[in-house]
């Protein structure tokens, strides 16, 4: 019999509401996964076992007198340690939170209550989310389930190793500039960014509140699809294949090759710079969906050459006016490389960050202007598979090397700057390391984008 | 008082022979900005930042050279000369 703790939110909602599986008995197979694993890949900075018991067994009375809040009810999962959860620390990572204790729920927690959600803890994370390896945190790194001396991306590396491991269904995240989509990317894992503004970040400790996105790093479409539903004040019913409603025409059309969907792979830039491995991947899932029906062409992103430079002085201005005091006072309680990236956020001129600003502007039309002609856009979500913790640089096929957290950041940040929705989901892992490689699909809706990954998804790693 | 054209530039920016000077002039300030900062940043006892100043020096004359600073309108700028062509398919 499988394990309770791998199966799928959407299976195992399936399961409680059949009475064939407790709440009970899920959340304590994902706290025996959190025993076995939890401190080997340092996946959390704090495990709230007394909640997520009580909150199991009151979702097993609530079932058992009638009430069915969902097919979240029930269901265990984690959150990354920025989140409010109210009595408990939220340390983003750092010292500089020592001695912090949450008054309230974010407004997301207070939803995923609603719904019914068990919550088994807060997880490790890149300090204060600035970063895309989980290297820089207070607690130290969490480490890649399948390799542990690998990075499992960042900055939601504990979400992404907790769910690729058992410890949790699924786990709420944050991307200010990949940090949902890298770690999911790297772990096998699937992972949405939803379009800027539509999950509320308040309650959240922020980076840059003009890229800071938060969502679900889940197992399959489907899952992020309820959790994203319910993020946005929905109760998940709806969802297809959550609820009575079943597949959609779209998905079944997958199997035939009927799928009428065109997309677009954005190049150059995007394809420019990739290991082996990836592009490798990414021509066989390409193969694979054309082979389901997909139209798929590529076009150009004029501006995208850019996207680093006028990322980079939005985030960093923007994360050192939220530190500035704490920078001033307590400098040193940051992790180094933290700490000065966050400093170097204080030389951002105005005028340029305000340059920055255009630049998006003119990136997002040319977005739009992609997405008028097609379903999505196509591209791998991280250039690289999960680099060793440590290094510096990794190799690209071309045999030169690159800086780690640039290759990271290359090909999703271009999305945190557009606001448009953004998911990966996994692709063939890479075949001399057998490490996990994510396709990043890009909509102009979420519920669109929902919609055509989950068809994407049947085509790459069937039902 | 300065006005603006139908595009939204400020009309100084039309006249012969002012974009150049005002490249010049924005590198000069960067020039000025940046040797500021390093200084700076060994006076507030952080000279490890200075390699990551030279990495948002760069960024920053990026953007000043962007071609979107010459046309401040918040429209798509679609070129199809690019390496890679543009095959796209219509939607269906």
């Amino acid at each position: 019999m499988q394990d309770p703790a791998d199966l799928s939110l959407v299976d195992a909602a399936r399961e409680l509401r059949a009475q064939a599986l407790t709440s009970v008995a899920l959340t304590e197979a994902c706290l025996a996964r959190i025993a076995r694993d939890g401190a080997r890949l340092n996946a959390f900075i704090t495990v709230t076992d007394d909640l997520a018991r009580a909150q199991a067994a009151q979702a097993d009375r609530e079932r058992a007198s009638g009430i069915d809040r969902g097919p979240l009810h029930g269901i265990p999962l984690s959150l990354k340690d920025l989140i409010d959860l109210a009595g408990t620390p939220t340390t983003a990572g750092s010292n500089v939170r020592a001695g912090h204790v949450a008054r309230a729920d974010a407004p997301i927690v207070t939803r995923l209550r609603e719904a019914g959600a068990v919550i088994l803890g807060k997880t490790n994370l890149h300090e204060f989310a600035m970063g895309t390896t989980n290297e820089d945190s207070a607690f130290g790194p969490a480490r890649h389930p399948q390799d542990p001396s690998r990075s499992p991306g960042g900055s939601s590396g504990g979400s992404a190793a907790a769910v690729r491991m058992g410890m949790g269904l699924a786990s709420i995240g944050t991307d200010t500039g990949g940090s949902i989509r890298i770690p999911s990317a790297v772990c096998g894992l699937v992972g949405l960014k939803p379009a800027f503004g539509e999950v509320p970040a308040d309650g959240v400790v922020p980076l840059s509140r003009s890229l800071d996105h938060v969502g679900p790093l889940a197992r399959t479409v489907a899952d992020a699809h309820v959790l994203f539903d319910i993020l946005t004040g929905g109760d998940g019913r709806a969802v297809p294949g959550a609820g009575a409603s079943g597949e959609d025409l779209l998905t079944r059309n997958v199997h035939s090759g009927q799928a009428e969907l065109t997309a677009i792979v954005p190049a150059p830039y995007f394809l420019d710079r990739l290991q082996a491995d990836v592009r490798e991947s990414f021509d066989a899932a390409l193969a694979r969906l054309r082979a389901a029906g997909l139209s798929i062409g590529t076009a150009a992103l004029a501006h995208a050459h850019h996207v680093p430079a006028i990322y980079l002085p939005i985030v960093v201005a923007e994360g050192a006016a939220w530190h500035a005091r704490t920078l001033d006072a307590m400098g040193e309680a940051y992790t180094p490389n933290v700490r000065l990236r966050l400093e170097m956020g204080r030389y951002v001129p105005a005028t340029d960050y305000i340059r920055a600003q255009r630049g998006r502007d003119v990136l997002r039309a040319e977005v739009d202007a992609l997405l008028d002609r097609a379903d999505m856009l196509l591209l791998p979500a991280l250039p690289m598979v999960a680099p060793p913790i440590g290094a510096a640089t990794v190799p690209m096929d071309d045999g030169v090397e690159e800086p780690v957290r640039a290759m990271m950041l290359r090909l999703t940040q271009a999305f945190n700057l557009t606001g448009h929705p953004a998911i990966s989901i996994p692709m063939r892992p890479a075949a001399s390391s057998g490490l996990p490689c994510g396709l990043q699909i890009v909509a102009r809706r979420t519920r669109d984008l929902l919609r055509v990954a989950r068809a994407c998804e049947v085509a790459l790693v069937g039902d | 008082m300065a006005g603006s054209d139908r595009a939204g530039n400020p009309d100084h920016l039309g006249q012969a022979g002012q974009p150049d000077r005002a490249a010049d002039a924005s590198a000069r300030e960067l020039d000025d900005w940046f040797a500021f900062a390093r200084i700076d940043a060994d006076r507030r006892n952080l000279p490890a930042l200075k390699p990551l100043l030279s990495g948002l020096e760069s960024a920053l004359r990026e953007l000043r050279a962007a071609d979107w600073n010459d046309d401040f309108r918040a429209e798509p700028i679609i070129r199809r000369d690019l390496p890679g062509g543009d095959d796209a398919p219509a939607r269906a």
